[in-house]
């Protein structure tokens, strides 16, 4: 188990099976574990927007919260409307998006320890 | 992002203007884009009636007014300056602090939260000002010495010259000195892709010739660029080991960070690249005192230039063609005919990923085409908005070079497009999916192309053409990329282009030693 099976692992006993999800360079390695673990689901979406509001959508019809992964820089900054239209409505949604800060410290370390070491 | 194109394309300022909430946060994407490329854009939000304000408040509710939200704090870290007007006798400093702002390098997006009753109020006896700001006096700076001890000097010119608008001084100073140059892809299109001293651009997506000379070069001095790891790898020791490194950039910090990237700076020139053309004394190639090294006639000037260009020359007949391409070329092939048919005068502008590697490589400029895009934020959907900005700035044809999968994320401005008549052609490399995570997949992931694959992202085929038609755009192409065709690594052979390890392979053909090889993650 790396990081990210132990977050989604985490998160699933905490009621969240259920991605929404645009990958890109940063967090291929969350979203690829996603995909190879059973126990949940992900819908890939056109806009990082679009899976925000999607969460909001999701949690209103089912009472279920959702999780929305995207990837650093312009992913992220895709999801403050849907944020704040959780923010201020009061839904609770998990958001992940990745943080470029401990870059340095990863790059030098391979890709293995990447895995490990994904800040979230 | 339209703001973005009309200032790349006009070199004037946009105002954007939206309303509080979801409008300003829908700008968030587009502020940073400016914030990390430095460009100057007027970002206007409405705000609340002031008597809703939160700040009247002495209890926290999350939000008193109907789509109220913190804006000018929420903004601080991405713009130059972004401030509230709280009151009208607030307004002409917050405006003259704003514009200070704007016109100073290093260029960025400022913001003003403007309240809604304050926008509906009357005001007298003001007068309107024009604010300036004192341009930067700068001393002579004389690298003469480094030039007149050099054997292998490389010039590398970035976005910074483009913003100083020192273009012609650019090329002036390359064609007085002789050097050869580099430019990043920022300042791609400074000159015609084929003036006779330029090399290439480095980087991990750039050129094997520049990469070539950059590396065993011995002298390199960066003007106007921030020398970003996408261009000299992701490792500060292993680039350009053997060069004295001169950095002329506005911005301190850019200088400063470069130790801490483990890349060592000779001389570091705080000034913005017009400042630095028109200041700097380059003399030891003339100045018969110094002409030659030690008395030797052989270590003249002239005799070393000549020398080390001919030997990049050799790199470039050696390595400009791609040859593990061959095969799978579908999509470098398409872009050669795409350049060699652009019309004069024209601006080319690509989104990012697959689409924005290709074009780059294959980008073939002749003078007075325009070529770019936003680097630092990369943001997939910038290149329909950016030529809507674009287009208007300039009133050329723009053509813009999209994916499927960026496509999708501003596919809406088709109708701004439409409306307002825009001379836009709008070409979609179409590889259906998301190729540069998939190629990012193949290296590390098995190949399990998760949320990047035709089935996962789209599902089915996607008739772009027909949904330009339906907003009544004529003027797109859905070109088909197959899904297997790859950005080809130019860097090195054998790795992949997520390894930003530079020259491992290369040993044989460099001119200096090559620092010890170490195992490196992505990026």
């Amino acid at each position: 188990m790396n990081t990210c099976d132990y977050i989604i692992e985490t998160l699933y006993l905490n009621g969240i099976d259920t991605y929404f999800v645009i990958t890109g360079g940063a967090i291929v390695p969350f979203i690829n574990a996603i995909a190879r673990n059973p126990k949940v689901k992900y819908y890939c979406f056109q806009h990082e927007q679009s899976a925000a509001m999607a969460a909001e959508g999701y949690y209103r019809a089912s009472g279920k919260t959702a999780g929305v992964v995207v990837t650093s820089g312009p992913g992220v900054q895709n999801l403050l409307n849907g944020v704040c239209g959780c923010w201020y409505d009061s839904i609770p949604a998990f958001f992940i998006s990745v943080s470029m800060n401990s870059q340095p410290q990863w790059q030098r370390r391979g890709i293995t320890d990447l895995q490990v070491r994904l800040p979230v | 992002m339209a703001a973005e194109g009309y200032y790349r394309s006009s070199g004037k300022t946009a105002g954007v203007v939206v309303t509080s909430g979801p409008g300003v946060q829908n700008l968030l994407n587009g502020v940073c884009g400016c914030w990390y490329d430095s460009i100057p854009a007027f970002f206007i939000s409405g705000q609340v009636n002031t008597k809703e304000d939160l700040s009247n408040f002495k209890s926290e509710p999350r939000q008193t007014g109907f789509q109220e939200m913190p804006v000018a704090k929420m903004f601080e870290d991405v713009t130059k300056k972004s401030l509230h007007v709280p009151e009208l006798s607030q307004l002409e400093g917050v405006l003259k602090e704003l514009l200070t702002e704007l016109k100073t390098p290093r260029y960025g997006p400022v913001l003003m939260d403007l309240p809604v009753n304050l926008q509906m109020t009357t005001i007298e006896d003001v007068s309107i000002n024009l604010v300036t700001h004192s341009r930067r006096i700068t001393p002579q700076y004389n690298i003469s010495e480094y030039i007149y001890k050099s054997k292998r000097p490389v010039v590398i010119f970035g976005h910074g010259v483009k913003l100083a608008g020192a273009e012609k001084e650019a090329i002036e100073f390359i064609e007085k000195t002789k050097l050869p140059f580099l430019v990043s892809w920022g300042a791609f299109d400074i000159c015609a892709t084929d003036h006779p001293l330029r090399i290439g651009s480095p980087g991990v997506y750039g050129d094997r010739v520049a990469n070539y000379a950059i590396q065993n070069a011995d002298l390199v001095i960066s003007i106007g660029s921030r020398l970003d790891s996408r261009q000299i790898g992701g490792s500060g020791p292993m680039f350009s080991p053997h060069s004295k490194k001169i950095m002329v950039d506005v911005d301190i910090e850019e200088i400063n960070k470069m130790p801490e990237k483990d890349v060592k700076i000779d001389l570091g020139i705080v000034s913005d690249a017009k400042n630095f053309f028109d200041s700097v004394i380059v003399d030891g190639y003339i100045n018969p005192n110094i002409k030659h090294l030690h008395g030797n006639p052989d270590y003249s000037y002239e005799v070393r230039i000549s020398a080390w260009a001919n030997k990049i020359n050799e790199w470039e007949c050696k390595y400009s063609e791609e040859k593990s391409r061959e095969g799978d070329s579908a999509v470098y092939d398409y872009l050669d005919g795409f350049f060699n048919d652009l019309p004069n005068d024209c601006i080319v502008i690509p989104d990012q990923g697959g689409n924005l590697v290709w074009t780059m490589q294959s980008a073939k400029l002749k003078y007075g085409q325009k070529l770019f895009t936003n680097f630092g934020n990369s943001s997939m959907g910038f290149a329909l908005p950016c030529a809507i900005g674009a287009a208007i700035g300039s009133g050329k044809k723009v053509y813009c070079i999209d994916g499927d999968g960026g496509f999708q994320m501003n596919i809406q401005e088709l109708l701004t497009v439409k409306k307002y008549d825009l001379p836009i052609e709008i070409i979609i490399l179409n590889n259906s999916g998301y190729g540069i995570i998939k190629q990012f997949q193949d290296s590390y992931f098995n190949s399990k192309y998760v949320a990047t694959s035709k089935n996962d992202v789209f599902g089915d085929e996607v008739d772009f053409v027909k949904i330009a038609e339906a907003y009544g755009v004529k003027t797109l192409q859905d070109i088909p990329i197959p899904e297997t065709q790859k950005i080809y690594p130019k860097l090195e052979f054998g790795n992949s282009l997520e390894n930003m390890t530079p020259y491992i392979e290369f040993e044989k053909d460099m001119v200096v030693p090559v620092p010890p090889k170490k195992k490196l993650g992505w990026n």
